[in-house]
């Protein structure tokens, strides 16, 4: 019997697979501190956000290096892309627990990959610094865990920061407001959260809400409708593809709502012209007046030639904390590595920050958010009162007033 | 029930057509003649956007003044595509053709995907919001651009195929290659012009995506299924079957979107929805070529 | 390629002992190669449905559609009614192939690119249908649902090679049995296959039946795999995509062809994500045009009809 083509098939099998062992995660430096690092990297809808948090955790590992790294060493990112897939992302998150062996994994962007891999790898209690994830489901899995660290606002707090804009801030108060929510997990949980908050407190406005698809090219359909409606307020909960789609169609069809209100209106290719007098809500601007920010803003403008989106300071202040954390501990020691960070304290481009208990998580960073307007181009901030750099134009302009 | 709005919507639905129609025109084209289905048919269309925002943004043109650079270098992309892919799959069988469109597809994103990243890009062009009033409906500049382009070159490769001798050979190599080549027509020169020109009339409905809509990757996925639903209800081939189906989807989307509870978010999926009622009632469609 | 097929068949059992061995390895080699040999595993099990399908001559562009419906499926009865998440597989499997009897008799005049676009439509349909059905499946929230066997990875390894054992075994048992040369024939020519008496009919249903329950169980198993259910992603095109391109690499109408598509196409996605971080989907465009233009057997193909003679001809002459 002729052994050859056995022995050749299993002989590429085990070069294949030895191949690939070694570069599974062989390049790591001894003497390097290796944070594990997972984005979505690829996926065209999740990307823009994980290539920007990517690059802010570049920048700060670049200055922490500069002034000698971590307990004396440099420190050395081990990137996963997760390609926005809750599947790739376990697997992935698995391999920096128990092959690689970091001490911690910053990142994590959509609500839904972090449900699944926080519900598959809570059995290694690894400790997990997630820079997004705002729906309240993750919170209920693995808020309370010692081991989970979390950056972003969740749903509550940015539509607590909207509801209480739109009470306190707007006069007079909006009586009817129309919610357009793009009808994936972040649209939909942002209106029903809207819509029980405003309940709740009390509010004096009607509610009407109409899911649209994300990526869409046409909303007319919707703007006739809240045109019909007449509301005071037009919140729209989508991605930037989305707002300048909803403009064009507002004008089009002379839409007027006293103001158009959006979630995260501070973004590359935010469309200025058009998009002059609508308000949002945001968890960052470039524009706050905040001296790490300014530096901030301008080193990655020097670098990048544009203003940063929110994930960019998120993900850089969050390499920051870790580093203050491993300094703390002293150690990479896991306990240790717990109440180092725990005790972290310092200044950021968001402003001071350190891990407080909100709501049902134990180790929160963000929780408050700002209110924003663009004005002839540039933007004003509104809330909270302490970062203030102008007032409300309320009610707006009409399309024909402002010189359509 | 609100009549202004019933109107309004109409209107936008008829722009919409128009829009769809263009879309649509190369994907049925290539059909008709080289009994292609190209899967790949709205990434064409993408590289139309690009090419438009890349023009615009590196040398300044306006994107309706590069209509006709647009057209010329997505023609020669169509021809790469058909000496490179369509040649040599021309008498395969069915799934192959698919797959390999579809590779295509695939392949077509990707490769945006490295060379201009997944930012999401858009043109500002002012004249674009501007608007017009007629009567009760409000029409914007930019949709009413896009019809208008999409009406000048659907009507203009009518009157090609009917009246020019280069249009005469195609009808003839799609009626029945091997006659027409018996009559001295050289059927893979026809071939490979109309593939040309099928992309080239993507890449200015690319220009239209461009100027309406936004720039990025995967835009062009969601035109190819429309495209597909218009194509199935028309009848493949059949290019009164083409208009009417583009009236069809660009209104009953417009009226579904104005009308219907969560009708915004179900709008979309019309498309999907005659496709599915077609291919079950009656899979030729409604004019069979 | 037949000398090849021929020696094959005759060293039957001990490459399927081989393959085992070598399929059973990953688990033991800790929890991220196991979880790499179980998605490994379920793509194969997602190639062979496709495959199966394929056979009969439809090549289905939207097979996330059944892959959904088997995830969902489990999802749902799962949160409102207490059944076991482990049960995902049978519960997903039954569900997708019941709509697969539907659908398998409603396209029965639908063929080539019409049954194609017909299946994405169909996908993209029940996306938007699952999305809009709130009261059931959550919408856009998903379904978070318990993890499989506790999160026991070894134990999840166990069920999906068990599945992808017996998706293989369903496939010997068609070729055996005789089906497969009625697929065969109702591929290359329907008509003429009818006319030869075969019950087209039948046997298209069957095949589709078939293919629908395996994507289903895959989408039942990965329901409580991923403990998400979400419906941007379980009927995504990427899994259309996966589905279609490992068979058609590997070589279809085969049994080994997905197989070997579906490792080989997954692994060099792992190698390829480190080098080309964004865009590395490339890869799969040119595999499958490739495959289609210069591998019209696939790897299976090349492998039996090149390098199996090299590799023998040294020793024997052939």
């Amino acid at each position: 019997m002729d052994w050859k083509p056995i022995v050749a098939v299993v002989a590429i099998l085990v070069i294949l697979g030895g191949v690939y062992y070694i570069y599974s995660g062989r390049e790591k430096g001894p003497e390097s501190v290796r944070i594990g690092v997972v984005l979505p990297l690829s996926t065209a809808s999740f990307a823009s956000a994980g290539q920007e948090c990517y690059r802010g955790m570049q920048m700060a590992v670049e200055e922490i290096n500069a002034n000698g790294g971590v307990l004396g060493k440099p420190i050395e990112l081990v990137v996963k892309d997760d390609k926005g897939d809750p599947n790739t992302a376990i697997t992935v998150a698995t391999d920096l627990i128990t092959n690689e062996q970091v001490p911690i994994i910053v990142g994590f962007y959509s609500s839904t990959v972090t449900y699944a891999t926080m519900n598959a790898i809570k059995q290694y209690e690894p400790i997990v610094f997630v820079m997004g994830a705002s729906s309240v489901k993750v919170e209920s899995l693995v808020g309370n865990e010692r081991w989970f660290f979390h950056m972003h606002p969740w749903d509550y707090h940015r539509q607590g920061t909207v509801i209480d804009y739109f009470l306190h801030y707007i006069n007079p108060t909006p009586q009817k407001i129309f919610v357009a929510y793009e009808d994936g997990v972040y649209g939909s949980t942002s209106y029903s959260y809207f819509v029980n908050m405003s309940r709740e407190v009390g509010a004096p406005w009607d509610i009407k809400g109409e899911p649209f698809k994300s990526g869409s090219s046409d909303f007319s359909a919707i703007i006739l409708k809240a045109k019909d409606y007449d509301p005071d307020v037009f919140y729209i909960v989508g991605y930037p593809a989305d707002y300048p789609v909803f403009f064009r169609n507002a004008k089009e069809n002379d839409f007027n709502p006293k103001l158009i209100f959006i979630v995260a209106p501070e973004f590359p290719e935010y469309p200025k012209d058009i998009g002059d007098y609508v308000a949002g809500v945001d968890v960052w601007s470039p524009y706050l007046d905040i001296p790490q920010a300014k530096d901030f803003v301008a080193k990655f403008q020097s670098q990048y030639g544009r203003l940063p989106e929110y994930w960019a300071p998120f993900c850089y202040t969050a390499i920051k904390m870790v580093a203050q954390g491993i300094e703390n501990a002293g150690s990479l020691d896991r306990e240790a590595l717990i109440s180092g960070l725990e005790s972290v304290q310092m200044d950021s481009p968001l402003g001071p920050v350190s891990f407080k208990q909100t709501g049902n998580t134990l180790h929160q960073v963000v929780d408050k958010l700002y209110v924003v307007q663009w004005q002839g181009g540039t933007v004003v901030i509104l809330y909270p009162d302490e970062f203030k750099t102008g007032e409300l134009i309320y009610p707006v302009p009409t399309w024909a007033e402002s010189g359509g | 029930m609100n009549v202004d709005l019933l109107v309004q919507a109409v209107a936008n639905g008829i722009l919409l057509a128009g829009f769809y129609a263009l879309v649509t025109l190369g994907l049925n084209l290539l059909f008709g003649v080289l009994e292609i289905t190209n899967f790949a048919h709205g990434d064409l269309i993408m590289m139309g956007a690009y090419a438009t925002l890349w023009l615009n943004r590196l040398a300044g043109v306006d994107p309706i003044a590069s209509i006709p650079i647009v057209f010329l270098v997505l023609f020669g992309v169509g021809l790469a595509v058909y000496l490179l892919f369509f040649k040599p799959i021309l008498k395969a069988p069915a799934h192959n053709q698919i797959a390999l469109t579809f590779g295509l597809s695939v392949f077509l994103q990707s490769l945006a995907l490295i060379a201009w990243g997944s930012d999401l890009r858009t043109l500002d062009i002012p004249y674009v919001s501007k608007t017009v009033s007629i009567g009760p409906v409000t029409l914007g500049y930019g949709r009413l651009i896009a019809f208008s382009i999409a009406a000048a070159f659907t009507l203009g490769f009518f009157a090609f195929l009917k009246w020019s001798k280069l249009g005469y050979a195609v009808r003839a190599v799609s009626q029945d290659p091997e006659a027409a080549s018996l009559l001295g027509v050289n059927v893979n020169r026809i071939y490979a012009l109309v593939s040309g020109l099928a992309a080239a009339l993507g890449g200015v409905a690319g220009v239209l995506v461009a100027i309406n809509l936004y720039i990025h990757p995967y835009v062009g996925v969601e035109l190819t299924l429309k495209a597909f639903s218009i194509v199935i209800l028309g009848g493949m081939g059949s290019y009164v079957g083409m208009l009417v189906a583009s009236l069809v989807l660009g209104i009953s989307e417009s009226l579904v979107g104005a009308f219907f509870p969560q009708g915004s978010g179900l709008a979309p999926g019309v498309a999907f929805a005659i496709i599915v009622l077609v291919l079950a009632v009656k899979p030729e469609g409604l004019f069979r070529r | 390629m037949a000398v090849a097929e021929a020696w094959l068949e005759k060293r039957a059992p001990v490459i399927w002992i081989v393959g085992l061995a070598v399929a059973l390895l990953p688990a033991f080699l800790g929890p991220y190669p196991a979880r790499l040999g179980i998605n490994a595993l379920k793509f194969i099990v997602l190639a062979i449905s496709f495959d199966i399908l394929a056979r009969a001559g439809q090549m289905s562009v939207g097979h996330a559609a059944f892959y959904g419906i088997g995830a969902y499926a489990i999802a749902m009865l799962s949160v409102h009614e207490g059944v076991p998440v482990e049960f995902g597989p049978l519960v997903g499997g039954l569900s997708a192939a019941a709509v697969a009897v539907g659908l398998g008799f409603l396209t029965l005049r639908i063929k080539g690119a019409y049954f194609s676009i017909g299946t994405l439509a169909f996908a993209e349909a029940l996306k938007v249908i699952f999305l809009y059905a709130r009261k059931y499946t959550f919408g856009a929230q998903g379904i978070g649902i318990e993890p499989l066997f506790g999160g026991n990875v070894l134990l999840s390894y166990a069920y999906i090679l068990g599945l992808m054992v017996a998706s293989a075994a369903t496939v010997r048992l068609l070729e055996v049995t005789g089906v497969n040369y009625a697929l065969a024939a109702i591929r290359e020519d329907e008509d003429a296959a009818a006319m030869l008496g075969i019950d087209t009919t039948k046997y298209k249903v069957l095949a589709f039946v078939i293919s629908a329950f395996l994507a289903g169980a895959v989408g039942g198993f990965d329901a409580g795999y991923t403990t998400y259910v979400y419906p941007y992603e379980v009927f995504s095109v990427a899994i259309s995509v996966a589905a279609m391109i490992m068979p058609i690499f590997g070589g279809l109408y085969t049994l080994s062809g997905p197989i070997m598509g579906a490792v080989s196409v997954y692994l060099a996605e792992e190698i390829l994500r480190k080098w080309i971080p964004q865009g590395y989907t490339i890869v799969y465009g040119l595999v499958l045009m490739v495959s289609i233009l210069y591998l019209p057997r696939g790897l299976r193909g090349l492998l039996l009809e090149k390098v199996f003679p090299a590799l023998r001809g040294s020793e024997k002459g052939s």
